[in-house]
């Protein structure tokens, strides 16, 4: 029993280590839009709807870190993931997942992959 | 009937093209087995130059406070998980892809295949690749699932009592050599419908066998070609309900052949999946039924232990049932919410020194969080309670860190 609680005890001081660490090495929330500036409300609602479409199969992220490839990439990756099995992505889901990657890619200036 | 290279010859292969790609590679947003490059690469990117690499790294801890040395009943402690993929695009149609990863088994090709696309409704994949099969081997990549771990109908050897159990019913990921031929229709804005049809190598095992030997299946010793000359075939159908952030989707998949070097033991795989997504809120279920022929031998009696039937013959097969259900809730806008309940069940006559019993049960509840620190990094904690029906229960416990490159 001794050993079961010195166990546990050890799985707590790791789980609160593990909590420390990210809390500290946390950056500031964001999303697809954070660093533009003043988005419309359209592309906001086309932003909203790219993100539950994306998460669907990964993590936004995935997408956030990867702003800044350019216009046509994203187009061309918009595509590919529609394809995909069961993707969820419909001819004009796409489209409206590609207006808002443009906006983002026209309106941040700062976006570079792994800083967003 | 397909015949492709042996994998020493895959995987060299796939090592040059990863080599000789790195060094002029472009950042992309990955598929769902990577992430991204870098370097920024604004603006267009010059026609021609359509290569991107992928990653992604998961490192977990694994502790069993219930066992004072875990290691008896699992691979515990600390796993890595690496994958690194090259995708070049050659226009439109064709595509060619390898992935290699980096886990217990050392390095392996975890892709190595073209696609080519007709249309949407029509395209080919020929290589070394993961056939389409069930819901979750699309995420199977540590860095697109929010847990530690796979749901047990997926296990890839880190569930507890993996040895007694041999695992799931079919671990993801599931890499063969192949050609798959698959497609998706929009009936209309709201309706998707994707199939796909494919033929494989299959699992494997040696003469005499009683179920799949996982090892053989993916070991180099065997040259990663079939080892009955015979392969397996398989479908997969799934239709998608959409209505904006609103999808509701549900499939099914099957998959037979045979898996002994006599081509005489056959198995049947069936599954079938439900997902609904309200906006970033997932439920997702999926079942999988196995059914898979053992050697009774020269003297059954001798063999197994349980006798024969009503009959009195031996059930020459076994059932293996496996399910998961998971909620994934956003907590926040950093941290999301997991609770999964899975489960594994068999059926059938065992070996007289299985541990096992004629019908034996594993349950397990996990409740986790994936937290995201920074792009896109994540830790992953999650608790699993494991109920055995033939076993003491257990508790375990995990933390990781997991992104994409």
């Amino acid at each position: 029993m001794k050993a079961l609680t010195t166990r546990h005890g050890r799985a707590a001081v790791l789980a609160v280590l593990t909590s420390g660490l990210a809390t500290s090495c946390a950056d500031a929330p964001h999303g697809l839009l954070a660093g533009t500036p003043a988005p419309p409300p359209e592309v906001q609602q086309d932003c909203a709807l790219a993100t539950a479409k994306c998460a669907r199969c990964h993590p936004i992220e995935r997408v956030i870190v990867s702003r800044g490839i350019g216009v046509r990439r994203w187009q061309m990756y918009i595509e590919q993931m529609r394809l995909k099995p069961s993707s969820g992505i419909s001819p004009s889901d796409a489209d409206i997942i590609f207006r808002c990657l443009r906006f983002v890619e026209e309106a941040c200036t700062d976006c570079k992959q792994g800083r967003s | 009937m397909i015949k492709l290279a042996p994998a020493p010859v895959v995987s060299a292969v796939a090592v040059a093209v990863v080599v000789a790609t790195l060094a002029p590679v472009r950042p992309a947003l990955a598929d769902q087995a990577g992430g991204a490059g870098s370097e920024p690469a604004r603006g267009e990117a010059p026609r021609g130059i359509d290569r991107n690499f992928a990653g992604s790294i998961q490192l977990d801890y694994m502790a069993i406070p219930t066992d004072s040395i875990g290691r008896k009943i699992a691979l515990d402690a600390a796993t890595v998980e690496v994958s690194l993929k090259v995708t070049q695009d050659f226009g439109d149609k064709l595509s060619a892809s390898v992935k290699l990863c980096v886990a217990c088994h050392g390095v392996e090709t975890g892709m190595a295949f073209f696609d080519l696309r007709i249309a949407d409704e029509l395209s080919f994949r020929v290589g070394r690749f993961t056939p389409q099969f069930g819901a979750f081997p699309v995420r199977h990549d540590p860095a697109n699932h929010r847990t530690s771990d796979k749901p047990l109908p997926y296990d890839m050897g880190r569930m507890l009592r993996l040895t007694e159990w041999n695992m799931g019913i079919l671990p993801s990921p599931w890499v063969d050599n192949g050609v798959e031929l698959s497609g998706a229709h929009f009936f209309s804005e709201a309706v998707q419908l994707d199939y796909a049809a494919y033929a494989i190598g299959g699992p494997r095992a040696g003469a005499d066998a009683v179920d799949f030997d996982y090892k053989m299946s993916r070991s180099g010793e065997a040259y990663y070609t079939d080892n009955n000359s015979r392969p397996s075939l398989g479908a997969h159908v799934a239709l998608n309900l959409l209505h904006g952030s609103t999808t509701l989707t549900t499939g099914a998949s099957a998959m037979a052949g045979t898996y002994d070097p006599d081509n005489k033991l056959h198995y049947q795989v069936a599954g079938a999946h439900l997902l609904l997504q309200i906006a970033r809120v997932f439920l997702r279920a999926e079942y999988l039924l196995r059914r898979t022929e053992m050697s009774l031998g020269p003297d059954p009696s001798q063999r197994f232990k349980y006798g024969p039937g009503k009959d009195g013959t031996y059930d020459p097969y076994f059932l293996k049932h496996g399910f998961y259900a998971e909620l994934e809730v956003p907590i926040s806008d950093r941290v999301d919410g997991i609770l999964r309940w899975d489960g594994l069940r068999r059926q059938g006559n065992v070996l007289r020194t299985s541990l096992l019993r004629s019908d034996s049960a594993l349950l397990r509840y996990t409740a986790g969080a994936s937290i995201r620190i920074r792009g896109a990094t994540r830790i992953k904690l999650s608790a699993e309670l494991y109920d055995f029906s033939d076993f003491e229960d257990e508790l375990a416990v995990h933390v990781a860190v997991a992104g994409a490159l």
